[in-house]
């Protein structure tokens, strides 16, 4: 009874039971060939896909692992060298100051030579204006005192300026 | 006739025979036995005292030569 009803059902809609198991068994060999020539090849491409990301990713987890290594390691030498730079920057430093010492020390001795240079000379040339002074002052002095003899010299003192000198050469 | 010795007197003025005898008889001490003859010469700028030439023999007693052995002194 129930076949029955079922085959009246395929009758309405236009099918025979033949047709119907028909496009079953074509229905499965479809699947069959899907899943042979589609499904397993696709599904054989996402593993491979998936294979390749999952290596890719591990190289660049190695990769990043290695980029931050050598980071630490840069750092480590970028430090070393900021130390070293500290160090030679101190010591240029101190020579530096040793050089400017020397240079100040050399350049007050020179002009302490200069100096006294200039106070010999400066004495030598004060003497010479002292005796020059000197003998300008004599000469005026006994100008002026040549002058006033001239004028002032009686003949009372030159009788008795004569007579000590003659009381002098008779000695 | 006998060669008389020349000493040249030079003053600054005239002087009196008074001086004059004084100063040739200093004169006449230093040449005993000789005669003497003086020449007097007026010149004002010795300024004052008595030069007196005898010879090669210089006698200076001018102002003048004293000014300079001042002057001399200053040096």
């Amino acid at each position: 009874m129930l076949l029955a009803e079922k085959s009246n059902v395929f009758e309405q809609l236009g099918l025979t039971w033949q047709e119907v198991i028909f496009h079953a068994i074509s229905l499965c060999l479809l699947a069959v060939v899907l899943w042979y020539l589609l499904y397993k090849p696709v599904k054989k491409m996402i593993q491979e896909r998936k294979t390749k990301i999952q290596e890719v990713f591990e190289k660049n987890q190695k990769l990043q692992q290695e980029a931050n290594s050598s980071k630490r390691e840069y750092e480590q030498l970028l430090m070393q060298a900021r130390e070293e730079a500290t160090i030679v920057a101190q010591e240029a430093t101190a020579k530096a100051q040793e050089s400017v010492k020397s240079i100040l020390e050399e350049a007050e001795k020179k002009a302490e030579a200069i100096v006294g240079v200039a106070h010999k000379e400066t004495v030598v040339e004060f003497t010479r204006m002292q005796n020059e002074f000197k003998e300008k002052a004599a000469d005026i002095i006994i100008d002026i005192a040549s002058k006033i003899v001239e004028r002032e010299v009686n003949e009372k003192d030159n009788k008795k300026f004569i007579e000590e000198c003659l009381k002098e050469w008779d000695k | 006739m006998v060669k008389k010795h020349l000493i040249k007197i030079v003053v600054s003025q005239e002087i009196g025979s008074t001086l004059q005898k004084k100063v040739e008889a200093f004169l006449q001490k230093k040449h005993a036995g000789v005669e003497l003859d003086f020449e007097y010469e007026v010149d004002s700028s010795i300024l004052g005292g008595l030069l007196i030439i005898d010879g090669d023999q210089y006698y200076d007693g001018t102002l003048k030569n004293q000014l300079i052995k001042v002057r001399k002194s200053f040096k």
